[in-house]
């Protein structure tokens, strides 16, 4: 029997949502993973997913409250449980959930300019970095360079953004510095493909769809107060997003498992 | 992780024509012309999308156009005509395979203007992500349908010259 996910979803959830100034926007499932509804309004963290795995099923998990993920179960031969489960979900929404995104959004995030003047003057705001900071770009060891990097986010987390905000460009720099420097099959790609706004990404020249958009993930590190674990664990699954094994390898970067995994399949 | 998806596309104009699909299939539309047929269900072994799109060709008088994207390297255009392949054009790293372009420029129905266009395209294109660029954007097909948007008209092309101007900044 099929449950109409979409159709009970979009009766229980869809008007209130848009009342809240969101749109709705439908997925369809991709290897396993279903997003069958992104709730999205303008905004820092202004997104809600509803998502079921093919792995677990009779359960939808909601995401998009920082750390806190929220799963339903439901009888998957029975259509009544899960508008039960759709019912507690407007619920939570409607009595905590927009609020807390209401919230979040007067944080501030990233504009247009940021993004214009670190592609501008990342090789100046690196420089600078490596200056205050006395280190030498050419000797510091990729490990020690990133270990840096969240140490000086940890430095401005909790400040205000316009007081911080030339510092977070500059570790921005520093961080497409290091690593246009110690791998020369890297390199930056500025606004392409793009219709709206600057993209800035690190991609390989030797694979360019091998690409990593990383400015708002670094901003991520900032405005969530991230630790310092996580953020190093974050940038090394940067590292070995963009790097071959050889070349992590050869910088004594940690190699994770799915990176091996790839490599089998011949992924890279 | 790349993009991954797979959907069906089916030229039907104002969506006159009418036809049953599988239960775990469902149709959108998301532009004038075409029907977009997304899957609609995670707990339903799916047999190969291809294989959906033979069979409905086999049933209605239309060609079914078989669309497949895997992690960003991989692009497979198959159009099934009375549940037979006519032609198709796959794009993998370094691995482009194209059969029958004239009946492709047809049955994606290429604006006349774009046509010589489109032909450089399908001959030049080394990329999956170019690939499948261009043809959601010089033939207006849907081709990214795995995620839409439920307000009227959000499905977004760019205009010709916009298009014209990325060709010519590959």
């Amino acid at each position: 029997m099929k449950i109409n996910r979409k159709e009970i979803i979009k009766s229980i959830i869809g008007e209130s949502a848009k009342t809240h100034g969101f749109t709705l926007e439908w997925g369809t499932p991709v290897r396993g993973t279903w997003y069958i509804l992104s709730l999205k309004r303008e905004g820092l963290g202004q997104r809600i997913d509803f998502i079921e795995d093919i792995s677990r099923p009779g359960e939808l998990k909601v995401n998009g409250f920082d750390n806190a993920r929220f799963r339903y179960e439901y009888d998957i031969n029975d259509k009544e449980s899960y508008r039960n489960i759709i019912c507690q979900i407007k619920k939570f929404l409607e009595t905590e959930g927009y609020q807390i995104l209401d919230k979040r959004r007067l944080l501030p995030v990233l504009h247009e300019d940021d993004f214009d003047y670190i592609s501008k003057n990342y090789c100046e705001l690196s420089e600078l970095f490596c200056e205050k900071s006395e280190v030498d770009i050419d000797e510091i060891k990729i490990v020690d360079a990133m270990d840096l990097i969240c140490a000086s986010f940890s430095e401005i987390q909790g400040k205000q953004w316009d007081d911080i905000k030339f510092v977070f460009y500059e570790i921005v720099s520093f961080y497409i510095g290091v690593l246009l420097k110690k791998n020369k099959k890297l390199e930056i790609s500025i606004g392409l493909f793009n219709e709206e706004r600057t993209i800035i990404e690190i991609r390989r020249k030797d694979k360019i769809y091998v690409k990593m958009p990383f400015v708002e993930g670094l901003f991520g590190f900032w405005i969530s107060c991230m630790r310092i674990e996580e953020m190093q664990g974050q940038l090394i699954q940067n590292l070995n997003f963009l790097f071959e094994i050889s070349e992590l390898k050869e910088h004594d970067i940690k190699v994770l498992d799915w990176k091996i995994a790839n490599e089998k399949l011949g992924k890279g | 992780m790349g993009l991954s998806f797979k959907n069906l596309q089916i030229y039907n104009p104002r969506h006159m024509m009418e036809y049953d699909l599988e239960e775990e299939y469902a149709i959108i539309h998301l532009t004038e012309n075409w029907d977009t047929i997304v899957e609609d269900d995670i707990f339903v072994r799916y047999e190969n999308i291809t294989k959906e799109a033979a069979i409905l060709s086999g049933r209605i008088d239309l060609p079914v156009i078989s669309l497949q994207y895997d992690d960003d390297d991989y692009l497979a255009l198959d159009i099934f005509q009375n549940s037979v392949e006519i032609a198709h054009y796959y794009v993998g790293i370094d691995d482009v395979q194209i059969k029958n372009a004239s009946e492709i420029i047809k049955i994606l129905h290429v604006e006349d203007s774009m046509e010589i266009v489109f032909r450089k395209m399908l001959k030049n294109v080394k990329y999956a992500t170019e690939a499948a660029f261009f043809i959601n954007h010089i033939a207006k097909i849907p081709v990214y349908s795995y995620s839409y948007s439920d307000e009227p008209d959000s499905y977004k092309f760019l205009e010709q010259s916009e298009v014209l101007e990325k060709i010519n900044g590959c």
